[in-house]
């Protein structure tokens, strides 16, 4: 998208499937010592849930508008700041729990069908973050500290993350560590199931490799874990459970791994580049998942690019799901919620992208949308499109 | 795991093995393209991370930023 090159290892970063912020090594590892300010609009929105599968309720979703701001400045020769702006505003109804359907002809099957929230959730989340980034000659440490609001739950966390580069320059070892709380108070607490104040905490650790093959080809390799502990149930989601509703019960507890692997081929005879993503995630609820993401990369008429991606995703369901419960489980667990159920999605995102130049500013502009599809037997599986504007202004 | 995914995985795993060659720094023009980054546009994977991480069972170990969702 730009015309600006960057440092070299400014390619080899982790994914983003490691702690949050963080970022590429730069080849000389030296900093970036522009002025940075971005900010992107997207507009989520999910399908309506088709009635053959509403047992009741609105079958309208979630709607979701979101304003994103990024702004980096150095601090000094060697340390920048970064600070991370986040403003979403949602509203709509969401799945509420799971009942069977009642046959109208003798030989019927019986099917889950989704009881949808009745009443419109209107929320506002604003979430900050701040990182402050030091340099190195061969290496960069950073430590980032976050805030998140909104009506019913807060969040606050915290992270250390660092890179090393070394093999001249060509291999690069990253690790971070963080740590996050949140407060969760739902609206109506005491009411249809749902407690009054809860909270929860969590630790992650990360560690990854990047490593150039070649002049046109890097890769990189990640490991990350987590630990969850306190209320980790939906206060929003019901259960059927032997014909009577029950609150959505959960372990206190959860302990999570992933893997992921990427890499990055540039094609000189196309002027384009190939991204392959792979990630394997499990937890012990015994849910695990595979996810593939590719895309294509291709420059064209100087300054513009397209980006078309495709993504496969595959969950297994959580040990304690079902659709509703005939018998009870031992112990204690039930929970509707489609995220924890069986299920397959694939979506496919186009990316169009050109860097504008009038007098001495340059402006690079995007647009994207993706679209995200669900297959599974879980009546409230979610379908949804997001469309995504963003500029960056440096200085 | 589904074949597709068997498959691009072992592919994955083949072109990691491939044996690397030295890369003088006048020859990382191409490793240096904003399009060979693995995250090149924060707020773009930002926003898809928080997603998928809100709409599906799976998250990526990270302390996403902020927690607290529109997870319902």
């Amino acid at each position: 998208m730009e015309n600006k090159q960057h440092n070299t290892l400014l390619a080899l970063t982790t994914a983003a499937m490691g702690l949050v912020n963080t970022t590429p090594v730069h080849a000389t590892n030296t900093m970036d010592q522009e002025y940075i300010v971005n900010y992107q609009f997207s507009q989520y929105g999910e399908s309506d849930l088709d009635t053959e599968k509403l047992a009741s309720g609105s079958t309208s979703r979630y709607d979701i508008s979101v304003h994103q701001f990024l702004l980096r400045a150095p601090i000094s020769s060697d340390t920048q700041l970064t600070m991370n702006f986040t403003s979403e505003s949602m509203s709509g109804a969401s799945p509420w729990y799971v009942v069977p359907s009642t046959p109208t002809e003798p030989d019927e099957e019986i099917k889950p069908i989704q009881v949808m929230s009745g009443a419109t959730i209107d929320e506002l989340r604003n979430d900050v973050n701040l990182k402050f980034k030091t340099y190195t000659k061969n290496s960069n440490w950073a430590v980032n500290i976050g805030y998140s609001k909104e009506n019913d739950y807060r969040s606050t966390n915290i992270g250390i993350n660092s890179a090393y580069n070394f093999n001249k320059k060509s291999s690069t070892i990253e690790w971070g560590l963080g740590a996050s709380e949140d407060y969760i108070d739902p609206t109506n607490g005491g009411t249809l199931f749902r407690p009054i104040k809860e909270e929860k905490n969590s630790i992650n650790g990360m560690l990854g490799f990047s490593q150039i093959i070649n002049k046109n080809t890097l890769i990189n390799t990640s490991f990350t874990y987590a630990f969850y502990d306190g209320y980790l149930a939906d206060p929003y989601k019901l259960a059927l459970v032997e014909g009577l509703i029950q609150a959505d019960s959960r372990p206190s507890s959860k302990s999570q791994v992933s893997w992921s692997l990427a890499s990055r081929q540039f094609i000189g005879l196309f002027n384009a580049a190939i991204h392959a993503d792979y990630r394997y995630y499990y937890n012990n609820w015994g849910l695990s998942s595979h996810t593939l993401e590719l895309g294509w990369y291709q420059n064209f008429l100087g300054s513009w690019q397209i980006t078309p991606k495709i993504r496969y995703y595959d969950q297994s369901e959580a040990l304690f799901y079902e659709h509703y419960y005939l018998n009870a489980r031992s112990d204690g667990f039930h929970s509707s919620d489609y995220r924890l159920s069986s299920y397959s999605a694939f979506s496919g995102k186009i990316k169009l992208s050109n860097t504008f130049e009038y007098k001495n500013i340059v402006l690079p502009v995007y647009f994207s949308y993706e679209i995200y599809q669900s297959i599974g037997d879980n009546p409230g599986l979610v379908d949804f499109s997001v469309f995504s504007l963003g500029t960056e202004y440096r200085f | 795991m589904s074949t597709l995914c068997r498959c691009c995985f072992f592919a994955l795993v083949l072109l990691s093995t491939t044996a690397c060659t030295t890369v003088k720094p006048w020859q990382k023009g191409n490793l240096s393209r904003p399009e060979m980054s693995i995250s090149a546009m924060p707020l773009e994977t930002s926003l898809s991370d928080h997603i998928y991480f809100s709409k599906e069972g799976s998250s990526s170990g990270t302390a996403v930023s902020g927690g607290g969702c529109g997870c319902n």
